[in-house]
């Protein structure tokens, strides 16, 4: 396996351990030595499918092995159920709405993926910001009203974390699509501003409407302390048009020096006439007007570096050369202003290079990088830079120390792009799926997330991915028909037909011993499980021997109008219930009819067949002709091998054992004799018949 | 931080030396010291005490839950040399099925095989025996008792995945004719072995002796089978260190994907010694997460980071009470 690239750089350290601590504690403080040499140490069960673990304290040795003063702790029989990942109920809405982009994302790509492109991409990209940045907004409305401090702290680092995911996947955006459109040409460098601007404000908003609100004329201004920071910071992240208008605004300042004052002035006009590109205007035509304003702003400084010389004391004259520098594109006094490493090389790349293309950035970042003192970037920045610098084994590593939504789905977006395929052969398992099934796992920790979780593990298009989708749903409890359902839509979707088919049995099973037979047997159907079909059916057939009453036909009827079902017992069932309608309307023709067919049809139970023969007798001893001369000799026919048959007897003898059928020794011997009655009707039908016929 | 969100007494009256979570997640079976088995329903952050099985007359050592197609079925091993298997009817509870009581010593370990092959549970003990109690077609129980493996005695029992990894996308993996019939087991000779089915010899045999550790082996765990291109094994020690063993998909001549002739790769999971014994290994459900209990009274969650190596990610730890 070719190791190449960023291996090196695998070795993470980690900013923040994840420890989970019991509490109360199982011994004494600082006294873990003796407890474990007391005969203890930790055992735990890992939950099947949250990420929980049951944690107790457990005995090394058995009780015979030990010493007799061994020492008792009280929470020695205590059991700790402990959840190794959590996600916030708060969390919820960003977790569905994200992962809606992300299922159509995987169906677009997987079927359409030349028409969507990347401006399909893009619009994605688009959906996953707007949900980041109103989670934000939410936990920064919920922050508000927080009175507790511990909820307060957790509100913020869940923004934090927010925040930061949503400066990645900007950055990540301008870098792979939103300047890679196809026939476009265009400067990364506005993208950039408007990157660093809104993920990394600076000045804020608030500052400047202090200082406007305490300036009741220039003189007031000026005598701000916090002016000409804000003014340098002004012209640091391209401001200008509220730089311009400060500083016209501070120039009438009779505190002003006169040449301060003019510089002020001057530094207003050229600072709005800083030239923007359009679409209309080619490259060359912008670097030449470029090149003008730049030379002008450069004249500008030197002659106030000039008078510096002679106005040492003048700071706001030195804030004013400070500011042409800046403008001017002087890196070492950008380097010097800059407060984060994105300050400096948005600056640098705004007034040096406005028309430099998203492949620059990496040689800027570096050379940026190495006036800072990386040892002491946080993680985002280590992240920001790895994107800058198209490494993705380390950018991967890092979002994911942020969080695991950000590795999961950057990872799948870079997929898509075909920008993954190039650094497989430098990881030893496929990045995308590790992290898709990392973020799954933790979505399955939350009741109402499990079906995301399962997204996550299905569409990673790994058959470890379906196998985990399989291990986990079958596992899930039925807790209600509609999470029955859902399951069972999610076996359809990744061709699970053997956990489709255990769901069945089980809501089979559960539906039975809640009396809801219909339903049983409609699952038993789909699994074609004739053997408890037929057990439900024997069950309904007793139900009606017991009770006397035929209850069962809509039941049979759902079941039926369902189509496609074939089962002996259903038709007996549903041939008794029709010879029993025929019987109560007083057609008797049809009711003989249809008790001979289930009988020719021997889709009856053997056990069964006694009481159709006794549901024969009033029909054979009806005053008219129900049964034919053959129709009798068959009904005989059916008697004599009732009697007979050894499988006949023994599925009597079986019914009989049946605690569910209503069979007693009594009911035996009535039996019999209802059997010689029979008979006898049969003999006096057969000879009415040979008369009629 | 301090993510428990349940926690409760066992009412065991001595220590305890197992836990055990049904399939689904829903049950705990805890044992102990006491004799006896307790049974608790959990649900969310809600448990309820569902019952005690006394059957064994000496220290319990650990506890298993079958696969629920066999019904509700446990299994127990004991300090008194004695399996126990219990299982649930309705209105009565738990009640013994079957007692194996052919060991001569402690039984230290067991596992039930994978439900394709049946309901098998394999037993380990301090008599250096393993032992295979199989529920026949005839509904009879059937006891296999192996060649010693371990002389010393055996602490840990383990099933190999039944899916062979090369199989895992084939038509048929689930084929009676395809499936792994394999375990491993872990003694106080120090050895971690692999057994195999033979067909010919229609016995479980020691087909691989896996050395490197310098002490008596506590646990060894098979990591589930997922659709990895390898085979996981994990093995710890009172030597203070966990080793992970891989094993390559095997080759297509290999029936049945035995894996006999393929050879094992071990890797320290941590790069220095653990603080103390280590006790447990257990694999998580997706075989992503090896979790770990060692001495120094902490529980350590390991994962195979994107470069193959095996980093913590998160540990549950207790710095005592303050008084």
């Amino acid at each position: 396996m070719s190791r190449g690239k960023g291996v090196d750089k695998f070795v993470v350290k980690r900013e923040k351990e994840t420890a989970l601590h019991l509490k109360p504690g199982v011994f004494p403080l600082g006294r873990q030595s003796e407890w474990a040499a007391q005969n203890r140490t930790l055992t735990f069960a890992i939950h099947p499918l949250t990420a929980g673990v049951a944690v107790s304290v457990a005995g090394k040795e058995p009780r015979e092995k030990i010493s007799k003063d061994i020492k008792v702790y009280e929470p020695d029989e205590r059991v700790y159920f402990c959840k190794t990942v959590a996600v916030p109920d708060g969390r919820l809405p960003f977790a569905n709405d994200t992962h809606a982009v992300f299922v159509a994302m995987q169906s677009i790509m997987g079927q359409e993926a030349e028409e969507v492109g990347v401006e399909g991409l893009l619009r994605m990209s688009a959906l996953y910001r707007e949900a980041m940045l109103r989670q934000v907004r939410m936990l920064q409305d919920a922050e508000q009203q927080q009175q507790q401090q511990q909820e307060s702290e957790f509100v913020e680092a869940e923004v934090e974390v927010f925040q930061s995911m949503h400066a990645i996947w900007h950055l990540l955006e301008i870098i792979y699509l939103a300047t890679n459109l196809p026939g476009l040409n265009t400067s990364v460098v506005p993208y950039y501003m408007e990157w660093l601007n809104f993920n990394f404000p600076a000045p804020l908003a608030e500052d400047g409407q202090r200082i406007a609100d305490s300036a009741r004329d220039a003189d007031a201004l000026n005598g701000n302390a916090e002016l000409w920071p804000y003014l340098r910071k002004l012209a640091l992240r391209g401001h200008m048009t509220t730089l311009a208008n400060m500083l016209e605004q501070v120039a009438p300042a009779q505190q002003l020096s006169a040449p301060a004052a003019r510089w002020a002035r001057e530094l207003a006009r050229v600072s709005r006439e800083m030239p923007l590109g359009t679409n209309d205007e080619t490259t060359g035509s912008f670097n030449a007007r470029w090149r003008r304003w730049s030379n002008e702003m450069r004249d500008i400084a030197t002659a106030i570096s000039s008078l510096l010389s002679e106005e040492e004391e003048d700071s706001q004259l030195k804030s004013l050369f400070t500011i042409a520098e800046i403008l001017r594109g002087e890196v070492d006094v950008i380097s010097e202003e800059g407060d984060l490493w994105q300050d400096v090389l948005g600056a640098i790349l705004l007034y040096s290079e406005p028309t430099a293309q998203a492949d620059r950035l990496p040689a800027l970042a570096q050379a940026v990088l190495k006036q800072f003192q990386t040892d002491e970037f946080t993680q985002l920045d280590r992240a920001l830079v790895a994107l800058l610098n198209h490494d993705l084994a380390e950018f991967l590593v890092y979002s994911n120390q942020i969080d695991s939504w950000l590795s999961a789905h950057t990872s799948d977006i870079m997929d898509h792009l075909g920008i993954l395929d190039e650094w497989r052969s430098v990881f030893a398992v496929d990045p995308r799926a590790h992290y898709l099934h990392l973020l799954g796992e933790k979505y399955l920790s939350h009741r109402d997330l499990w079906h995301v979780g399962l997204d996550y593990f299905g569409q990673s298009k790994t058959s470890a991915g379906v196998s985990l989708v399989e291990e986990s749903i079958v596992r899930m409890p039925l807790e209600s028909d509609r999470r029955a359902q859902k399951m069972l839509g999610v076996c359809a979707k990744y061709g699970l037909t053997t956990a489709a088919d255990r769901i069945h049995r089980q809501l089979g099973r559960q539906k039975w011993q809640r009396g809801r037979l219909g339903a049983a047997i409609g699952h038993f159907a789909r699994v074609e499980d004739r053997n408890a079909i037929g057990q439900i059916c024997d069950q309904l057939w007793a139900e009606y021997l017991k009770s006397g009453n035929l209850t069962y036909g809509p039941i049979i009827d759902g079941v039926m109008a369902g189509g496609g079902l074939r089962h002996d017992r259903l038709q007996f069932l549903t041939q008794y219930r029709d010879f029993h309608e025929s019987y109560k309307a007083g057609d008797f023709v049809a009711a003989g009819r249809i008790l001979l067919a289930i009988l020719v049809d021997e889709t009856a139970p053997p056990h069964a067949i006694p009481d159709l023969l006794v549901d024969a007798i009033p029909l054979l001893e009806g005053d008219g002709l129900v049964f034919s001369a053959d129709d009798t000799f068959e009904l005989m026919r059916c008697a004599e091998a009732l009697t007979q048959s050894p499988l006949v007897r023994k599925s009597i003898e079986a019914a009989a054992a049946d605690p569910m059928l209503p069979w007693t020794e009594s009911a035996a011997t009535s039996g019999q004799d209802e059997l010689g009655i029979f008979n006898v009707a049969c003999a006096r039908n057969l000879a009415r018949s040979f008369v009629v016929q | 931080t301090n993510d428990e969100t349940l926690q409760f007494d066992t009412q065991h009256e001595d220590m305890i030396h197992d836990a055990q979570l049904d399939y689904y997640g829903k049950r705990l079976a805890t044992c102990s010291s006491d004799g006896s088995i307790h049974l608790f329903e959990i649900n969310d952050n809600q448990q309820r005490f569902q019952e005690a099985l006394k059957g064994h007359s000496g220290p319990v050592w650990q506890v298993a839950w079958a696969h629920p197609k066999f019904g509700s079925v446990l299994a127990s091993c004991s300090y008194d040399g004695t399996v126990l298997i219990w299982k649930e009817t309705a209105g009565s509870g738990f009640t013994v099925i079957k007692k194996h009581d052919k060991h001569q010593a402690s039984v230290n370990a067991i596992a039930w095989a994978s439900h394709e092959l049946g309901p098998v549970l394999l037993c380990g003990s301090s008599d250096g025996k393993t032992s295979l109690l199989s529920f026949t077609e005839e509904g009879v129980w059937d006891v296999q008792m192996l060649r010693s493996a371990h002389a010393t005695g055996v602490n840990a029992v383990s099933w190999a995945p039944v899916i062979a990894t090369s199989a895992f996308t084939q038509p048929g993996a689930t084929q009676s004719s395809g499936l792994v019939r394999q375990f491993a087991t872990g003694g106080c000779d120090n050895n971690v072995k692999i057994w195999s089915y033979s067909d010919e010899k229609k016995t479980y045999e020691v087909v691989q002796t896996l050395e490197g550790h310098g002490d008596w082996v506590r646990d060894v765990a098979y990591a589930p089978n997922i659709g990895l291109p390898r085979t996981y094994l994990a093995s710890c020690s009172q030597d203070k260190h966990v080793y992970i063993w891989t094993q390559d998909a095997p080759s297509p001549d290999d029936h049945a994907g035995q894996n006999r002739s393929v050879e094992w790769t071990r890797r320290a999971l941590s790069s220095t010694p653990f603080p103390d014994v280590v006790w447990r290994v257990s694999w998580s459900m997706s075989g992503n997460v090896l979790a770990v209990s060692c001495g120094d009274n902490r529980i350590t969650l390991w994962k195979e980071n994107l470069k193959g190596e095996w980093e913590s990610i998160s540990e549950i730890n207790e710095d005592g009470q303050k008084a």
